[in-house]
């Protein structure tokens, strides 16, 4: 699948009710090719992951459009928003987002569960879980897992509905050197497969991966 | 992986959070269904006292007043009698607007060997009465024969047993569905039978009058004509009949009706004020809720969950806690309110009949609607204020 962002801003307001705005990523296009790894580096609080909400439909940009295979993301009502990042699109969100109230292997089930039977995926799920080294833990509460256990999970659940489209905001934070490569090479290795993987990161190491590598500064993008 | 379970998993890993909001709608619930369960059962005794005394004007010897509390004797079945000359029940009968009138005979038992129990005796003409008899029917249809009584539903003897009263034995036919109030524990018979029992208290030395039994009555109840005004033809009597009372029943009934009305708004005020208070604290706990919740409904919104969608799992999980807080409520305000009938009847002095079944049933259903509305009401805003929010901006804050 192909994304594309063309003119993409975003502004937040400071103080509620007043005109102060920071800009926290400029007006810019971009775009994720179809089997390609796509690195994005840059300090905290740069825009990278403000720009990753932006094309993973999670938040409404200032100005510009986001669309997948010529379909405009920000056209869509929400109910159809969400359906479509739930087919097309696997987020991965920074830090902890495991449910609590649920065990590991759920979590990993609860996109597909959302839009159709959660046990259909239950054999899939099963075999991330097991990729990503997890499987003796499928039955634990996710609250019990660690910092690395958790990422490793989220990265399952971001695959489990075979999305065209995956965007990972920092996958390797918690992960030790073994687990880094691991992750980083099933990222690569499903852009092989034809996914179209957007990685933001601190990690240097991402980059061996890359097939394009943009670094974010104060709101503005950058191909290296 | 069912996403139905999810709101179920959701209360289940926070038992605390789920206690505190299942605790709540009890309380609103309990208090609702409680309160509301008393206030019909202070209208229902009212209404029952009402039916009970059958008749639009009761009147009495002048100096019954200043011998017993007559409202406590007439509504509450307090023991005490007076007594009467025969002869006015035929100048009621000419009196212009009065369209049936029969008399009635009180005497009072004694707490002693000779009787069974301390109790008020009523007497009543079978050929002319219309208060007592269409109570009576509704337990017993037969004529009461010379010697039978029927009881109060709080007198223990049964059906089939013997009350004594002056060491004369008397046949219980039948018990009376309760009133909620003290006329429950009174004793009725034909005027025949009462005559006898005045007799045997005469014969003992407890005699409750000096005249002859067969000449005297104790009060006379009034059914006025239709078109004509019951406190004119009231007025009518106290003015041309020489040492008797005409009462108007219902202004004997409004002091119980005015303080059954004050108790019935304090109530029904009590019962808006919690339903309010627990709703304002469930929107706080709510709104609480959301907010600790964040970072958990962006996730959902993350994996595909649309703004509807997460709503419905707010407000369904919100509606399992009205359910079974709501059930658990109304459980509880039935085990309170029920059994302990006959305490609250004493504790507030009016009298009070629980509803029949029915009521109850709609009650309890509409005591569960306010549970089921006040939960999902209360989660509304927050749901909707949580809806309006951008995934990415909580995303944006940090995981």
């Amino acid at each position: 699948m192909k994304l594309e962002a063309v003119n993409l801003s975003r502004r937040f307001t400071r103080i509620k009710g007043d005109a102060n705005y920071f800009t926290a990523v400029s007006p810019t296009d971009f775009s994720l090719k179809e089997g390609a790894v796509t690195v994005l580096m840059g300090r905290s609080g740069s825009g990278k992951t403000t720009l990753l909400n932006m094309l993973g439909g999670l938040l409404e940009p200032s100005t510009g459009s986001v669309s997948v295979d010529g379909r405009d993301l920000y056209a869509m009502d929400d109910d159809e928003r969400s359906r479509f990042r739930n087919r097309c699109i696997g987020v991965m969100p920074q830090g902890h987002s495991a449910l609590s109230s649920l065990t590991v292997l759920e979590n990993v089930i609860l996109p597909h569960a959302l839009y159709g039977a959660g046990e259909d995926a239950e054999e899939y799920a099963r075999e991330l879980l097991s990729r990503f080294a997890i499987a003796d833990i499928s039955d634990v509460r996710s609250s019990e897992l660690s910092g690395g256990e958790a990422r490793r999970m989220t990265i399952a659940r971001a695959l489990i509905c075979r999305p065209g489209i995956i965007l990972a905001d920092e996958p390797t934070g918690d992960l030790d050197d073994e687990n880094t490569v691991l992750v980083l090479e099933t990222l690569r290795s499903l852009a092989d497969e034809g996914a179209s993987v957007l990685i933001v990161t601190h990690e240097n190491d991402a980059a061996r991966f890359a097939d394009e590598i943009y670094r974010m500064d104060g709101g503005t993008l950058k191909k290296i | 992986m069912n996403i139905r379970s999810l709101p179920i998993k959701n209360l289940k890993k926070k038992p605390g959070r789920t206690a505190v909001l299942l605790i709540l709608v009890i309380f609103l619930s309990f208090a609702v269904f409680a309160g509301s369960v008393t206030v019909s059962s202070l209208g229902n005794g009212l209404s029952g006292l009402e039916r009970r005394l059958g008749a639009d004007i009761i009147v009495v010897p002048s100096s019954a007043r200043s011998h017993v509390d007559l409202e406590q004797m007439l509504l509450s079945g307090t023991p005490g009698y007076f007594y009467m000359d025969k002869s006015n029940l035929g100048k009621v009968l000419s009196v212009e607007g009065v369209e049936k009138a029969s008399p009635q005979y009180f005497m009072a038992s004694v707490k002693a060997g000779c009787c069974s129990l301390k109790t008020q005796i009523i007497g009543f003409d079978p050929d002319t009465d219309f208060s007592v008899t269409p109570w009576i029917s509704e337990s017993y249809q037969s004529r009461l024969e010379t010697q039978d009584v029927v009881v109060g539903s709080d007198i223990t003897v049964p059906v089939g047993g013997r009350v004594r009263f002056y060491d004369v034995n008397c046949n219980v036919v039948a018990k009376l569905a309760p009133t909620g109030t003290g006329l429950d524990t009174a004793v009725y018979a034909n005027d025949d039978t009462v005559k006898i029992l005045m007799q045997a208290a005469a014969d003992k030395g407890m005699a409750q009058t000096e005249g002859d039994p067969d000449t005297l009555i104790s009060a006379i109840y009034i059914k006025v004509a239709d078109g004509y005004d019951v406190q004119t033809v009231a007025d009518y009597i106290n003015i041309y009949m020489k040492k008797v009372e005409a009462v108007p029943a219902r202004s004997m009934l409004s002091g119980i009706s005015d303080s059954l009305s004050g108790i019935s708004d304090t109530i029904k005020l009590l019962v808006a004020a919690v339903w309010i208070l627990a709703f304002v604290i469930m929107i706080i706990v709510f709104s609480g809720l959301v907010n600790e919740r964040k970072k958990e409904f962006a996730v959902l919104r993350v994996v595909g969950m649309s703004r509807k969608m997460l709503a419905r799992l707010i407000l369904t999980e919100s509606l399992i806690l009205s359910v079974i807080g709501g059930v658990i409520g109304i459980a509880l305000g039935a085990a309170v309110v029920f059994p302990f009938s006959a305490a609250i009847e004493a504790r507030i002095g009016l009298p009070f009949l629980t509803p029949g079944a029915g009521t109850v049933i709609l009650l309890a259903a509409l005591s569960l609607v306010a549970a089921l509305v006040a939960g999902p009401a209360a989660s509304a805003y927050s749901a909707y204020k949580l809806s309006r929010v951008d995934t990415g901006v909580i995303l944006r804050e940090g995981m």
